[in-house]
């Protein structure tokens, strides 16, 4: 990692092999799954969070500090996920082979952990499924990322006054919902 | 002996290389005229008892009509007896406007008997304008190959077009691209079709065809078979039921073959002139033999064209082509693999600039 | 704030979204009201809640598989950016205009293999594409020779032959981009102009 004087983070401009590499393993995980939550479905957040890296490391000159590298990274990936929502609106690619999803490898948990963790997390994503798309996008914006309102408000392409209620609506359901299936 | 082959060599030598009789024969009334032509290294090679005339020619016409020329085929051919002597060169996708000049590559080997000069003639089959109304002898039924193309053309236009316009250039980046990737990953394999019985010599057993449904096309394959044995499939056998409300006159079955990775790939077209009114069914049977690299494990057929009583066609809409196995199985139209063409060499700006055109 | 508070305020106030005052005025009211400090914390908990699912993978999704398949899609997808890249030099080296389009068709096909929403094992069909391409192998050996008249269609080109000997062939300067037989007995091989993109298409007739 070369450095210029007196700065820090790394030199940009030309980032190596290893340091793309790096930058990719460091932040995969986090971009998949903040796209695969706005989207939905595994194979488009796959597609998105390959388009989302790309675009970003295409832009390297953008990548001032290595600690905005994360959040500058978040705000490429969402914006490539919410694009993707509003083309998928007007545009129909739709797909009429269905892929298969990957299959998962065998952990060492018990038949019984194992369920209660697929419950719990059919429990939780249920909720997110209630949501229409923005409310889901300015909710994971919000709570999973820790954006300021302005920011989300910004990446959606809305007002501040419109994000606040997309994010108490999209609250309002969340607990209906939860208290719905408690009872 | 000695002097038969003496004189079998010089009468080699003495005809290699020759130059090419060559003629440029468009009619009176012809929409297009020649402007220039440079006939450049073809040439003229006897072998045996015939010759083989290599044909590398650039040919500038000038469209002199009153409309825009979207299509022209031009019949190039040595004899018209024995196979070999013919062939033809189209341009699909042009946007000739009344007196534009447009170039026109002619690239052929054909075969000449000795006995008589090496000489081509080209002359003019078709011509398809811009209200798809034609002009020609068709004699190699290119009216209906052209009026296809400028079909597909425009489908193609239209959809990067409304890319363009709902996705911005983002999206129209990425559908060319799609449409490369596409491109690239349509392996050809080795075909070899053959008219009439098929002479191998492996037992051969019948197989039915799995029939690809397009949801919109009018007429649906309902069965089809062909006898395989090895790597070599014939006599195909398709019936077909028109469940439109027009009568049909044409269509086209594609046939996909599946290899023992399979691996799948369009191995043929079968074209036919059909009669089958609406609600009817009718028959497709072809005297042919296709022989393929590798052993064949099954295969598919579709319609992927149907021409009707009133001259108009069907062809897939992109909606169609939006299902991943049909996207590999279909090749992109000339049109698209211009326009991607045209994005590899001017990138993006150029693409969208020719998108404006239209 | 006499009345309890409203289920708006509430969800706004679990991310600190209420304004200073309505938040204030809020806060007054939740120290001495059971049911409203219990209806914020369900909120404030339905914000972790959603934290914790947003960190966990998808049922069933096999994650170092899939990781592995997007790291290496996104460095294909860089390297094909530097083959696509307009007005770039790479190299001084002067390619004929179809391979290097080629190239970079095919380059810009590995990256975006993804992008077609392929299977893994498309990916491999991709592969192959683009070693043959690059390599200038054929995807496959030619027919054993036929007797009698037969149509020949291969990435090379489309050729009529007679009992193995050549009639008629089509032969651009660069590879067909696509070749079709038709079973009346004719094939066609698609050429395009590297500079305007004209397509031209070949065809040899049996009859």
């Amino acid at each position: 990692m070369s450095e210029a004087p007196g700065s820090t983070g790394f030199d940009a401009t030309s980032l190596s092999s290893d340091q793309q590499t790096r930058f990719v393993n460091e932040n995969l995980r986090r971009v998949f799954l903040l796209i695969y939550r706005i989207v939905g479905n595994v194979p488009d957040a796959q597609d998105l969070t390959q388009e989302a890296f790309i675009k970003a490391l295409q832009r390297q000159d953008q990548l001032k500090d290595l600690d905005k590298a994360a959040h500058w990274l978040s705000r490429i990936a969402s914006n490539t996920a919410i694009d993707f929502l509003r083309r998928a609106g007007r545009v129909n690619f739709s797909d009429l082979e269905d892929l298969p999803e990957p299959v998962a490898k065998s952990r060492e948990e018990s038949p019984e952990e194992l369920l209660l963790r697929a419950e719990r997390r059919e429990y939780l994503e249920g909720g997110l499924g209630v949501l229409t798309d923005r409310e889901r996008t300015a909710l994971l914006l919000r709570d999973v990322e820790d954006l300021p309102a302005e920011e989300v408000a910004a990446r959606l392409n809305c007002s501040k006054a419109t994000v606040r209620s997309h994010i108490a609506n999209g609250r309002v359901k969340l607990r209906r919902y939860f208290e719905r299936r408690k009872s | 002996m000695r002097s038969s082959i003496a004189i079998f060599v010089l009468a080699c030598f003495a005809a290699d290389g020759q130059s090419l009789s060559r003629k440029v024969d468009f009619p009176a009334d012809s929409p297009v005229a020649l402007v220039s032509d440079d006939w450049g290294d073809s040439s003229a090679n006897a072998r045996g008892g015939a010759f083989f005339l290599d044909v590398h020619a650039s040919l500038s016409l000038r469209n002199v009509s009153q409309k825009r020329v979207r299509g022209i085929t031009l019949s190039v051919s040595a004899q018209d007896i024995a196979p070999g002597g013919k062939g033809s060169v189209s341009i699909p996708s042009l946007d000739a406007a009344p007196g534009d000049v447009f170039p026109v590559r002619i690239d052929l080997r054909l075969l000449r008997p000795i006995g008589s000069n090496a000489a081509v003639e080209v002359k003019l089959d078709g011509i398809l304008f811009d209200d798809l109304s034609f002009y020609g002898p068709d004699v190699l039924h290119s009216h209906r190959r052209m009026a296809l193309w400028e079909l597909e053309a425009r489908r193609d236009r239209q959809y990067f077009k409304k890319l363009l316009e709902t996705a911005g250039r983002d999206g129209l980046q990425k559908g060319i691209i799609e449409s490369l990737a596409r491109q690239a990953d349509r392996a050809q394999p080795g075909v070899q079709m053959a008219r009439g019985r098929s002479t191998n010599a492996d037992p051969e057993r019948d197989v039915a065809f799995a029939l690809l449904e397009i949801p919109e096309a009018p007429v649906q394959p309902t069965s089809g078979t062909a006898k395989i044995a090895g790597n070599e499939a014939h006599a195909p056998h398709f019936e077909i039921h028109n469940r439109g409300d027009r009568p049909v006159r044409y269509l086209e079955i594609d046939w996909v073959i599946k290899d023992r990775q399979g691996r799948e790939f369009l191995a043929a077209s079968m074209p036919a002139d059909v009669s089958v009114a609406p609600g009817r069914s009718g028959e497709v049977v072809e005297d042919a033999a296709l022989r393929f690299t590798a052993p064949v494990e099954s295969m598919s057929a579709f319609v992927s064209t149907v021409g009707f009583a009133d001259g108009s066609y069907w062809i897939p809409t992109r909606a169609s082509l939006s299902d991943a196995r049909l996207r590999k199985l279909i090749a992109p139209s000339p049109e698209e693999q211009r326009l991607t063409q045209i994005y590899l060499k001017k990138g993006l700006p150029g693409l969208i600039e020719e998108l404006k055109k239209f | 704030m006499t009345a309890h508070v409203s289920e708006i305020d509430l969800a706004l106030a679990a991310s600190g979204d209420l304004s200073l005052w309505r938040a204030a005025m809020m806060r007054l009211h939740v120290a001495g009201c059971e049911r409203c400090r219990k209806a914020a914390e369900e909120f404030r908990a339905d914000r972790r809640r959603v934290r914790q699912i947003a960190s966990e993978l998808p049922a069933g999704l096999d994650w170092d598989r899939v990781a592995a398949e997007m790291t290496a899609n996104i460095h294909l997808g860089l390297a094909a950016g530097e083959c696509v890249a307009p007005r770039r030099k790479k190299s001084a080296v002067t390619l004929s205009w179809r391979p290097a389009a080629v190239m970079a068709g095919v380059a810009v096909l590995l990256a975006t293999g993804w992008w077609l929403n392929m299977p893994h094992d498309a990916t491999v069909a991709l592969g192959r594409a683009l070693s043959s391409v690059v390599h200038g192998r054929t995807m496959a050996p030619a027919p054993a020779e036929e007797p009698g008249m037969v149509v020949n269609a291969d990435e090379k080109g489309v050729e009529l032959r007679e009992n193995g000997g050549s009639l008629g062939i089509s032969e651009g300067s660069a590879p067909p981009l696509a070749v079709t037989v038709s079973v009346p007995g004719s094939a066609s091989a698609r050429y395009v102009d590297g500079d305007t993109g004209q397509v031209t298409i070949t065809s040899v007739y049996a009859q």
